[in-house]
């Protein structure tokens, strides 16, 4: 049996993986909702966060909300260029949407691969992580956990709330929700939708990014740090809906807690399974996710 | 980095397929097309310039995994080499040695469709190193087929030997195939070091529970398992076993797993140290009272980085920098390659690319023709005998193989042997064996807590 | 009588070599209500989707008020006082009645007074929507939408609407109440082009006709040239 100080123990090592996942997922939906594109280059937006992060942190001593900071804004403005140099060009000779998706894939896969050997040609095969951000560590209850965690857990609780409020309240916010909900009807009343795409996938870079460079000291900085959070990203987007933003946070802990829970009672090579058991399960039930009941890509309406 | 290759190319016949479908996308196509060659032409980065003709020369195929996960091992062992066969200027008496990389990329698939690409375009006369064991598994096979001799395999795990000793004839290329012997020669001394402990009195665990963890690979189970069966003997009783995925970085629901079957010791290994590193820091954070067994810590030089003062009181093995020639060997490698080597990969490979640079000096001689065909001679006849052995290394006194042993070198004191240390503020202190200790196995202070 | 809209001899098509429009001429005088008309497929909504720009011309010329506009970015068609209101409603579903209304005043989002200004005239206009303001445009019924989408149109004050099908799958009264919003807009001062099935309403409440055969114009005239409208659709069949 599970005592009730392990169970506290267990909640918050989820709640902690929920806020990554919540994160990285954000920006996969997103990108996949306004501009149709699944993109598999997720990863290593995160993984250029990280390195962002430990550059500033470490290299340039910059204090770490800082590097934080600095991940964020480079990331966006990263998001921004490739946006421009891959997918607008590609976007311009694309008549048919049919044949977007599979290239767009094509296409991220292609960046993927790019940025991961860029990388590894300019910063080696190096580890190169941190220690910590921050020492030190609360003890509640008899549950410890570490400064680090506790504040990488914020960090993803505020960027994603702010993030929501974003999209709910500003006018630049709800003409992305737009352009994903109907772009047709975007164009009809004069949103460009060449900057909105750019805006978007800056902002999903940003917010991979940050997920990066907040969790540095739980991963360090490496060439090919981005395939995980790239399949959990991808169960949480598949599990929720494709396209289907708000209810990310729940899908998140859902998996996450299915995640910790596997790990604890039946052990940790089998957490995957669980998750993807259940995602299965609930693909055969629910094809178009567990909320997904009319938000989907834009062209497939 | 040649690793891309072979994916990228399968990508392409998927594209003429959709062309025919939708010829109208043929713009589109050529698009995405060109990104795609331009990944491609990255990716291959030079791979063609490489290729060459054989001409009284010989060609060293050196086996690592120089992209993907374990990319940081791989770049120390290439480096290794390339000193290696440098300080004797790519020479073994008219011949020319040229060193090409086949990258396993940490996968089999991928390792036999390089190699196979290694032998059939550059015509490889002899392969070495590597460094995972279900690499090695599959590339015996491999060595059978194009009768290539394969030396000093980094790969550990017992499935090389039991396939090896399935038909000794048919693996005899991997007659010295291992320079690193099955995890349970070496992981009894920690066993030894705990019990040691135990019977002079200076430890009193609260309970004999040991939990065994590891990635998910032949390695990691090999490891977890032998170390398993040889703390059941010592009378401990083994609560859990958790072998994980290579990448894992999250270890908090095993902590609590841990704490709640109040084990005294955790025993395992990993060769991703944003992973191990990951483990050790969290053990600490969530207050795990055990003693921590990281078998490989300290095998990548930035471990300290990454895991900190965390890793105070763990338990490792880790071959020294203990001769004067190891500690030239560090100084040079480091000015070379800016990055700081560690022993078990660098300092290994160094040892392995001089033994071999020992035997193909040896096949010069004997025969005057150095090819894959004589250097298996001399494997054979002279290094799986132990006649041809190894004194010269920086890391083990003597590299020796017997006819009882391969594909293992012999373990044993003045051999092949790996001392127990335990971290302090990131350096090792020998604790085991005896003789060669530099300081007492410490309780670490938690545990008393 | 000033041209707001000229099309001379439009070529237009999905694909390089099949085009739907072959040479379509077409003026639309200011204030006017000037129809299209045709059987399926003749290419009415096509020639609607290139004065927009959703498609570009392969040859010919489009202007408005003397500027030409062939090939337009969609977008850019608004600011020049141009709203198209597709057959297939194009309505942000998932956002309440009030924001669509806002992200119609997208190009004047600068002035938050007179965004608030215009919503409140649609509300005149539309009393039902002011009732519906905190609701998600996707639970409005059909005539509702097509409030809703009309109205988000009026955001940006346009001088011309293209109007596909306005009154496609709506019950005879709301269709009814439909044509005389156009009147009414007609008689705002607005220009508005408009393309419909129900061709006895639209020769009804239009200034001038356009009848076009497989891509290509076939007669025009004023109203009153069509007033047998039996005649004419016999014609067509």
């Amino acid at each position: 049996m599970i005592s009730g100080q392990s169970l506290a123990s267990l909640l918050l090592a989820a709640i902690v993986r929920a806020g990554l996942y919540t994160l990285t997922a954000t920006g996969l939906s997103l990108i996949f909702g306004v501009m149709n594109v699944p993109n598999f280059a997720h990863g290593e937006l995160y993984m250029i966060g990280a390195y962002i992060a430990v550059f500033s942190f470490a290299g340039l001593n910059l204090p770490p909300l800082v590097a934080i900071l600095l991940a964020a804004i480079l990331g966006f403005i990263l998001g921004a260029i490739i946006e421009k140099s891959f997918f607008y060009p590609l976007r311009q000779r694309s008549k048919r949407r049919k044949i977007w998706i599979m290239n767009t894939f094509l296409v991220t896969v292609g960046l993927s691969l790019l940025l991961k050997n860029l990388i590894q040609a300019i910063a080696g095969t190096k580890y190169r992580g941190i220690d910590s951000y921050w020492q030190g560590g609360l003890k509640v209850a008899g549950i410890s956990i570490s400064v680090d965690r506790l504040v990488g857990v914020a960090i993803a609780a505020v960027v994603v709330l702010a993030f929501w409020l974003f999209l709910q309240k500003t006018t630049i916010g709800k003409a992305i929700r737009a352009t994903a909900q109907d772009e047709t009807g975007a164009k009809v009343v004069g949103i460009d939708l060449n900057n909105i795409h750019t805006l978007t996938f800056a902002l999903s870079a940003m917010l991979a990014s940050i997920a990066g460079a907040s969790l540095l000291s739980l991963n360090p900085a490496y060439p090919t740090m981005g395939l995980m959070p790239l399949f959990s990203s991808w169960f949480v987007v598949i599990l929720v809906g494709l396209g289907n933003i708000a209810s990310i946070p729940v899908g998140a802990l859902i998996i996450s807690l299915i995640e910790t829970f596997a790990a604890y009672s039946v052990g940790s090579g089998w957490q995957r399974l669980f998750s993807l058991a259940l995602i299965i399960i609930i693909l055969l039930f629910k094809p178009r996710g567990l909320f997904g009941s009319d938000v989907k890509g834009v062209w497939e309406r | 980095m040649i690793k891309e290759r072979d994916e990228t190319w399968r990508f392409l016949p998927e594209i003429y397929l959709i062309e025919e479908v939708y010829p109208l996308e043929r713009d589109t196509l050529q698009f995405s097309g060109l990104i795609f060659l331009l990944v491609l032409t990255i990716a291959l980065g030079g791979f063609f310039s490489e290729t060459a003709v054989a001409q009284d020369k010989v060609t060293v195929g050196v086996i690592g995994p120089f992209t993907g996960p374990n990319a940081r091992v791989g770049s120390e062992i290439w480096r290794s080499y390339k000193m290696a066969f440098n300080e004797i200027d790519n020479q073994i008496g008219d011949y020319k040695v040229e060193l090409v990389k086949i990258d396993s990329e940490s996968q089999p698939e991928k390792a036999t469709r390089n190699y196979t690409q290694a032998v059939t375009r550059k015509g490889v006369d002899v392969t070495t190193f590597n460094w995972h064991s279900s690499v090695s598994v599959a590339l015996m096979d491999m060595a059978a087929k194009y009768e290539i001799p394969h030396f000093f395999g980094g790969a550990a795990t017992q499935v090389i030997l039991d396939k090896y000793h399935e038909e000794p004839e048919k693996y005899q290329y991997y007659d010295s195939g291992k320079f690193w012997p099955t995890p349970r020669k070496l992981s009894i001394a920690y066993v030894t070091t705990l019990t040691e402990a135990v019977e002079v009195g200076d430890w009193d665990p609260e309970t004999k529970n040991v939990a065994i963890y590891g990635e998910n690979t032949d390695w990691g189970r090999s490891f977890g398992n032998s170390i398993a069966e040889q703390f059941e003997d010592a009378g401990w009783e083994v609560v859990s076993k958790d072998y994980f995925e290579m990448q894992k970085t999250k270890f908090y629901p095993l902590l609590q797993k841990w704490q709640d079957k109040k084990v005294s010791v955790i025993a395992g290994t990993s060769t991703v140290p944003a992973s191990f590193a990951a483990l050790v820091k969290q053990a600490r954070e969530v207050g795990l009272k055990s003693l921590v067994i990281a078998d490989g810590l300290g095998w990548m030089g930035e471990w300290y980085d990454l895991a900190g003062d965390a890793s105070d009181y763990v338990l490792d093995q880790i071959p020294q920098w203990a001769s004067q020639e190891a500690k030239q060997f560090r100084e040079r490698f480091e000015k070379e390659w800016d990055i700081e080597p560690s022993s078990s990969s660098s300092g290994l490979a160094y040892d392995g690319a001089n033994y071999l640079i020992k035997i193909l000096r040896k096949t010069n001689q004997l025969y005057g023709e150095v090819n894959s065909e004589n250097i298996q001679k001399v494997n054979h006849y002279l290094v799986r005998t132990g006649d041809l052995t190894f004194t010269e290394g920086i890391l083990m006194k003597e590299y020796k193989y017997t006819p009882e042993t391969v594909p293992d070198p012999k373990v044993a004191k003045d051999y092949y042997i790996y001392p127990v240390i335990q971290y302090h503020e990131g350096e090792g202190t020998v604790i085991w064996p005896q003789a060669w200790a530099e300081g007492e196995f410490e309780i670490p202070p938690y545990m008393e807590e | 009588m000033i041209d707001l809209l000229k099309v001379e001899d439009l070529v237009v098509g999905y694909y390089e070599d099949i085009n739907i429009l072959q040479g379509v001429n077409l003026e639309a005088e200011k204030q006017d209500i000037t129809a299209v008309l045709g059987p399926n497929g003749v290419g009415k909504s096509t020639l609607l989707k290139s004065i927009c720009g959703f498609l570009t011309p392969n040859s010919g010329s489009i202007s408005f008020k003397g500027d030409s506009i062939s090939g337009i970015e969609p977008h850019k068609a608004i600011s020049k006082g141009l709203v198209y209101l597709p057959q297939e409603l194009t309505l942000f579903h998932r956002m309440t009645v009030r924001e669509n209304l806002q992200l119609g005043g997208w190009t004047i989002r600068g002035d938050k007074e007179l965004i608030e200004k215009r919503i409140e005239e649609n509300f005149e206009r539309f009393p039902i929507l002011r009732e519906k303001a905190g609701q998600h445009s996707g639970n409005l019924s059909g005539g509702q939408q097509r409030m809703v989408d009309l109205g988000r149109a009026l955001m940006s004050n346009p001088e011309m609407l293209l109007v596909d099908e306005p009154t496609a799958g709506l019950a005879p009264n709301l269709a009814g109440e439909m044509y005389d919003r156009l009147i009414s807009l007609s008689d705002e001062g607005r220009t508005i082009l408009l393309v419909d099935q129900n061709i006895r309403k639209a020769i009804e409440i239009s200034d001038y006709i356009y009848a076009l055969e497989l891509g290509k114009n076939k007669t025009q005239g004023p109203r009153e040239e069509f007033a047998d409208v039996k005649e004419v659709i016999k014609d067509w069949l």
